[in-house]
């Protein structure tokens, strides 16, 4: 990624994160771009949507993301007949104790992968998502907390392909950011060819950080300085969608909140301790195209379109 | 990327009805002018369209529509026998534009149509300029306006508000620059273009010829003549006899100027030109105080400017007839206003033998009666002024009554009304006093006109409306001259002495109690009027004169200065405008703001500007490509502006910094 000489002023806080974002560039080639998105988000605490083809790397990503943060990683596979159950996990009377004891289910993970989640049908995908926002799950009158740090990066395959159950909007919205991957440029795409097995590599894979660094990263994120200039900016964004009729509805309070936490995230990723409108710009794509849709009069708009007309809209200060 | 332009975006049916009704809007004051079969049509071809965007019906093809087109233009030419002119031109206009809602199909079909519908509000003025109506076309534009955002909205990428209230935005915005354009805009002479015969208001007005008996309705019209505004006070109600035509000759029947002056091609008759001096003394002898006053007259399809009997200083770009008429060069195809002085109390000594010739003329073998009777009475009198005192005491002992409706009369109207009817008003008694006259030998002419007027008190102003409109004689008696005999006053005082409202008074007050409602009522009016009156003054009134005495007045005398004068106003007004809206802007910067635009201007004009949603780094990357020269220079001052912007701490010495160097800044 180009940064310019004027802004390059590197600071010890961030070079954990240059060595996760160098390692896992070691796993997925020439998808620098989406992977510090990804760390983005996750530094942001948010839950992150993967949505591409199948066979660009999906799984991969998630998977390695996991590893080099050094968060225990497991993975679900959605499929249309499973139950909330398989997901969560399920009380089983033990005879021992005269009572039931609960087995938690593959969700007791710090990353979770919920992989082709548009597979499972409502109720299924339901389940996730409200221990997604909640950060805890509630079975027969129990509550049991979930992991912390806790990330749910779901896959979804787009959603035009037979026998899929789309996520409605309201459910869309608990994702901070959704991420598309993409063909892999020819360099790196004849890097790949060329190179081993990815999941070798990955096996081989040391962790660049631990959970606690990750909690500290986290907690400094919230501190990025975030000037009244740059609130003006965002606020203009929010505005924007809500007055133009490009779009169906404007982006609602909580993703105001997103976008300010990305940027943040983003400025810590940078190396810096202010956000500026750049920030904003460079997450503002993944955080808002899955909270848009075009207005009917509007409709051969694509999200993308709508995206790039915000940030080509709103001045900067 | 297969973005479809907006142009090309079929209508929203919410669009389609808001397009509709701000063209019904349009269309209803046409629609008592236009002809039947074309107001149909376009309520046809517009419910068409709304059926077409709500029910799915379908629109006319090609041929379909131009078969429309050609039937539209048949009954136009049928109606009018041409396409040219106001009234055909807006007939077409309004067809037309119904027309081309069957193929609006798009945003810039509706576009064009709304353009249209613009040209057609401004043809609403061709028809009547009161305020009401300039208040409607108001409204009219605010929402052809409105429609107008509406239809561009989703399009453009920048909408504030809702379309009426952006549209009434930009027309608040628009008003100084109306105001400039109405004071400044050329103006010319005369209307611009021709008024169709009896557009404005003119209609109503007196008329050159007299036929008593003919009419039994007169009186009853509301609508305002002229309104006079004095100097000082209103002189008494018994002198206010407002001077028009004055008629000479008869046919028995009907009274008329007389074929004694060469003919004007509009009918009437021009006075030789004579110089002013000459024309004011010109057998006339003033006495007492003059009175002076100014006139707004409504237009009429006349010459006739109406002045208090005698009008003795004569307003430019007018003249005085040999009987004291005033005139204007023009038909008063608009409001005019001018000033006057008259004298009420004068001496007329003017009498050629040609115009004693004139004043004694009579149609042998009509009248018979009335003529025997007449010259029975020059046996008995053999002093002109006793002869005419007779005649006014037999009108006002035998048993004569005014009354705006008096019966029709057949015949020797003269003789039927005298011995017979014995019922009428103006007209009938100054046809027939002055029949008696002339029958005894005594030159008499009738003169027209108005009399009386209501006095405004909330303006201070008179207002002389048409049932005031009244006709009288003048009697030529020898050493005394042109004396003023009004017959009318014999039969009823009170309608000289307290005006036509006391007549009509009576006749109303069988229908309900006239004087509670009329109290509240004439306030009302009153009122009315005097808002009336300063739209007249102050807008209608505005023409080139008045244009040409206010620019006069900032010294542009000349074409060249005036043109001068309209340009530079017009740009002062304008650059006014913009510096408010910018100084508006610049009053939400931050000094660090302002100070990074001036930044960001001075690069601007060295072919760097700074895209408005680009990020302060962005743009200092872009500049430092471009120009690596200036690289240091651009990354300091960008670091100061990021400190101070977005920065945890921004400090006063990096601020003093900060604009010392884009201060020193020089691309």
């Amino acid at each position: 990624m180009h940064r310019s000489s004027a802004t390059l002023i590197i600071k010890e806080g961030q070079k954990p994160l240059d060595k996760v974002i160098s390692s896992i560039n070691g796993i997925i080639l020439g998808k620098e771009p989406v992977i510090r998105l990804a760390i983005a988000c996750m530094l942001a605490k948010g839950h992150l949507l993967l949505e591409d083809l199948p066979g660009v790397g999906k799984t991969t990503m998630a998977h390695v993301l996991a590893r080099s943060l050094g968060l225990d990683f497991n993975r679900i596979q959605f499929t249309s007949d499973m139950l909330p159950a398989d997901i969560l996990g399920v009380s089983v009377y033990d005879q021992k104790k005269a009572g039931f004891r609960f087995h938690p289910g593959p969700i007791f993970s710090q990353v979770v992968l919920a992989d082709e989640i548009n597979r499972a049908t409502p109720k299924a995908q339901s389940a996730l998502l409200e221990a997604m926002e909640e950060y805890q799950v509630t079975t027969e009158g129990e509550t049991h907390p979930l992991p912390d740090p806790f990330f749910v990066i779901a896959t979804q395959n787009p959603s035009n392909q037979i026998g899929t159950f789309p996520l409605p909007e309201s459910q869309l919205d608990r994702f901070l950011m959704r991420l598309g991957i993409g063909y892999p440029d020819s360099d790196a795409e004849r890097a790949l060819l060329k190179g081993c097995d990815r999941r070798d590599l990955l096996r081989e894979l040391a962790p660049a950080m631990q959970a606690v660094e990750l909690r500290t990263l986290q907690a400094e994120v919230s501190k990025v300085h975030v000037s009244d200039t740059l609130i003006d900016y965002i606020q203009a964004l929010l505005a924007h969608t809500r007055e133009s009729p490009l779009y169906r509805h404007g982006l609602s309070p909580r993703a105001g909140l997103a976008l300010l936490r990305c940027s943040q995230a983003w400025a810590m990723l940078e190396g810096r301790h202010h956000v500026l409108p750049e920030d904003v710009q460079a997450v503002l794509p993944s955080v808002v195209n899955h909270r848009l849709q075009p207005s009917p009069e509007n409709s051969a708009q694509s999200s993308d379109d709508l995206v790039s007309s915000l940030l080509n809209t709103v001045p900067v200060s | 990327m297969n973005r479809t332009p907006a142009a090309e975006i079929p209508l929203a049916p919410s669009t389609i009805k808001l397009l509709l009704v701000s063209l019904a809007l349009v269309l209803a004051p046409h629609l008592t002018h236009l002809p039947i079969l074309i107001s149909l049509f376009c309520i046809v071809f517009g419910l068409w369209r709304l059926m077409a965007s709500t029910h799915g019906w379908p629109l006319p093809g090609k041929i379909s529509r131009l078969l429309l087109t050609l039937l539209v233009m048949a009954v136009v030419i049928m109606t009018y026998g041409t396409i040219i002119g106001p009234d055909p031109g807006t007939a077409l206009l309004t067809a037309m534009l119904g027309l081309k809602l069957l193929e609006t199909r798009r945003p810039r079909d509706a576009a064009l149509v709304i353009t249209l519908g613009y040209f057609l509000t401004v043809t609403m003025a061709l028809y009547s300029q009161s305020i009401a109506l300039a208040i409607y076309m108001l409204v009219v534009i605010l929402l052809l306006t409105a429609t107008l955002i509406k239809l561009n909205q989703f399009s453009s990428h920048r909408v504030g508000s809702k379309p009426i209230r952006l549209a009434a935005k930009l027309f608040l915005q628009a008003v100084p620059l109306m105001i400039v354009m109405f004071l400044l805009f050329p103006r010319l002479p005369g209307p611009l273009w021709g008024f169709p015969p009896g557009a404005s208001s003119g209609t109503t007005g007196l008329s050159e010829e007299m036929t008593p008996g003919s009419i039994s309705n007169l009186g009853q019209s509301d609508a305002v003549a002229f309104r006079v505004k004095f100097d000082g006070p209103t002189p008494n109600n018994s002198l206010l006899y407002w001077r028009g035509p004055v008629l000479w000759a008869t046919n028995g029947k009907s009274w008329t100027p007389g074929p004694r002056k060469s003919t004007h091609p509009t009918g009437y008759p021009i006075p030789k030109r004579v110089p002013v001096p000459q024309r004011v003394q010109d057998g006339l002898v003033t006495m007492g105080q003059e009175v002076s006053y100014q006139v707004t007259l409504e237009p009429h399809p006349h010459n006739w400017l109406y002045a208090l009997d005698v009008p003795t200083s004569i307003p430019d770009g007018a003249m005085r007839s040999p009987d004291y008429q005033l005139l204007a060069n023009e038909p008063v195809m608009t409001l005019v206003r001018y000033r006057v002085t008259s004298h009420t109390r004068y001496r007329m000594d003017n009498l050629s033998p040609d115009d004693r010739q004139q004043a004694l003329q009579l149609v042998a073998g009509s009248n018979l009666k009335a003529q025997a009777m007449g010259r029975k009475w020059r046996s008995e009198f053999s002093d002109d002024a006793q002869l005419v005192q007779h005649a006014l005491s037999y009108f006002h002992d035998e048993h004569f009554y005014y009354t705006l409706k008096p019966p029709l009369l057949k015949g020797d109207t003269v003789d039927e009304f005298l011995f017979n009817t014995r019922r009428g008003f103006c007209e009938h008694y100054a046809a027939s006093f002055t029949v008696l006259m002339r029958a005894a030998g005594i030159p008499t002419r009738i003169v027209t006109g108005y009399q009386g007027g209501e006095a405004n008190p909330v303006g201070d102003y008179l207002v002389v409306r048409q049932r005031d409109a009244h006709a009288w004689t003048e009697v030529w008696l020898g050493d005394q001259g042109w004396v003023r005999i009004d017959p009318t006053a014999a039969v009823a005082p009170a309608r000289i002495e307290k005006g036509i409202d006391s007549i009509l008074e009576e006749s109303r007050q069988g229908i309900f109690n006239y004087k509670l409602a009329g109290n509240v009522w004439g306030q009302l009016r009153n009122g009315f009027d005097v808002l009336n009156n300063g739209w007249n003054q102050w807008v209608l009134g505005y023409q080139s004169s008045l244009q040409n005495q206010l620019l006069a007045s900032l010294g542009l005398l000349t074409w060249q200065g005036k043109t001068v004068g309209v340009i530079f106003g017009l740009g002062l007004l304008l650059s006014l405008i913009a510096g408010l809206l910018l100084r508006h802007q610049n009053a939400r910067q931050d000094p660090v703001t302002a100070a990074y635009r001036r930044f960001c201007y001075k690069l601007a004009r060295r072919g760097l500007a700074r895209a408005p949603t680009e990020g302060p780094i962005n743009y200092a990357d872009r500049i430092v490509t471009w120009r690596p020269d200036l690289a240091e220079e651009v990354v300091a001052i960008n670091q100061m502006y990021i400190a101070l912007q977005y920065g945890e701490n921004p400090t006063t010495s990096i601020m003093r910094r900060f604009y010392r160097r884009i201060r020193a800044f020089k691309p």
